[in-house]
Parts: C-alpha cells; structure tokens; sequence
C-alpha cells in the first residue's frame, strides 16, 4: 500500500473518507427525522394553521391572502418541492402577477427554511448566521421592492 | 407516520449516496494537480467574498445541481467555520438553479430576473458576512 500510494495522499483520502463518515452521520440524524416531520405535516395538512400568523407575519407585503399559500409552501418546502403547488395557486388564479413577482422574490432569496438549514449545519455552518441573517436579507430586498411598487401604482 | 419514516429514511440514504462519489471525485481532483489549477483561475472571484479558489467548486456544483453535491464537493476542501458559513449562505440562496428556475417561470414570476437576483444576492450575501464574521 506504502509503495502504491505515497503517505501525504494517504492522509488525504483518510481524512476525507473521516469527514464524509462524519456528515454522513449527522445527515442521517438530522434529515431523517426532518423529512418524517415534513411528510406528515404535508400528508396531513397541518400547515393550514399556520396560514393566519404567516398573512399577517407578513402583513407589509400587502398580499392577498390566497398567496399565503404559496408563500407557506416555499418557506417550509421549498421550490422544487412546492413546485407543483406554486404553480397551481399560479393558475387557478390564487395568485395575482403582483402577488407572484412579490412571492417570487421573496422564495427566490429565502425558501425551504427547515431541511436546507439543518444540512448545512451538518456540515458545520453556523445556525443564528445562515438562517436569521438570510431572512433579514430577504425581508430588507421585499421591503424595497414593496416600497417601489406602491409608488409606480400611486403614480399611475 | 411509519410511510414517513420510510421516506426520511430512504431520502438520507440516497443523500449519502450522492455525497458519496462527489466527495471521492473532489478529493481525487485534490490530490491531483487540477483543483490547483481551478483553484487558481477562481481565486480572484472568491476572494471577493473571502473564500479559497476552490471553493467555486461546490458553489458551482452546488448553484446548477443540487444542495447535497456542493456538500459532497465541500467535505474533502476541509473548510473552516466560518468558510463553511459563508459558502453554505452563498449556497442557501443560489442553489438548484435549473430546476428552481423551471417553477418560478411556472409560477408567472420574472425568473430571468430572479435567476440573476439569486447570484448576485448570493454573492452579496458572502460579501457582507466575510465583513461580519
């Protein structure tokens, strides 16, 4: 093996093979219970409670409420997740061409809160940072956004 | 709740298993000169954000396929703390992209602008906390 292999590279494989064993495990710990919670909570529909404190959460965003939905959805799930049902509330009308771009930019910057956040964990990323860091940034672009839409509509 | 149980499970048996080759593949490219290389045509554009070249690796894994690869590609680079914060912020908000772009174009909303907005909001994002951190 010595002679295969020199030593330097050795120790390079073996402490990847360690990190990866070390993810790994953090990953089955972490993603597995996550995935259970949000399979239930999606079979079941439990987020539906949870509607009212989100429209009104997000209160300053002036959206309707039928694209809280939407919003939810992205936020728990994510987009690819939640695909089909972004685009179902899209076309059965829930969701207006205002209330889309502010969803969308919203979910652009900031969506499947719950799992994408834990796996980097994982890896070793810092929680407060990672989450809270990334919401205040989304919540300060919509705020902009919001701001300058209302302005174009008050013009015209 | 069992069914559930059952897809978690399988789900973080599939993430391993996707990790798995990235992480040999990249370690091998370690090994081997070419990270050095990629690593050196990259740096200009990371240390923007104050990361290492090679760390564009798993952004770039990471922003066209999926979250689970750029972990993959993350493990052998054998980042720091405040790295892997950086990168996995960057990373949370430019991720998957093909097919993220694919639903928000289905949901009606700007996704040429939105495809932008996430790239240039990720880099922002690894600018502002390589000041913060």
């Amino acid at each position: 093996m010595d002679a295969l292999i020199p030593p330097a590279q050795q120790n390079e494989l073996l402490r990847s093979l360690l990190g990866f064993l070390r993810v790994s495990g953090l990953v089955f710990l972490i993603v597995t219970p996550v995935i259970t919670f949000m399979h239930v909570l999606r079979t079941y529909q439990w987020f539906d409670p949870l509607l009212e404190p989100i429209h009104r959460l997000f209160f300053w965003m002036k959206i309707r409420k039928e694209s809280t939905v939407a919003l939810l959805v992205g936020i728990l799930f994510g987009i690819a997740y939640g695909g089909g049902v972004l685009m179902e509330e899209k076309q059965s009308g829930a969701l207006n061409k205002r209330d889309a771009l502010l969803v969308g930019v919203f979910l652009s910057l900031c969506h499947a809160l719950i799992e994408d956040t834990l796996i980097f964990v994982a890896v070793g990323a810092n929680l407060f940072v990672i989450l809270f860091v990334r919401i205040a940034f989304a919540v300060l672009v919509l705020l902009l956004l919001a701001r300058i839409l209302s302005r174009k509509s008050s013009l015209s | 709740m069992a069914e559930g149980m059952k897809k978690g499970l399988s789900s973080s048996w599939g993430i391993i298993w996707i990790m798995f080759p990235v992480s040999l593949a990249v370690t091998l490219l370690k090994i081997s000169p070419v990270l050095g290389w990629l690593s050196e045509c990259c740096r200009p554009l990371m240390t923007l954000v104050g990361l290492r070249g090679e760390t564009a690796l798993p952004f770039l894994l990471g922003s066209v396929l999926n979250l689970y690869v750029a972990i993959g590609a993350m493990i052998p680079l054998g980042l720091t703390p405040k790295e892997t914060t950086i990168l996995a912020s960057m990373l949370l908000i430019s991720h998957n992209l093909i097919v993220e772009t694919a639903v928000i174009r289905g949901m009606d909303a700007p996704w040429a602008a939105l495809l932008l907005l996430r790239i240039l909001a990720a880099f922002f994002m690894g600018y502002l906390l390589s000041w913060m951190l």
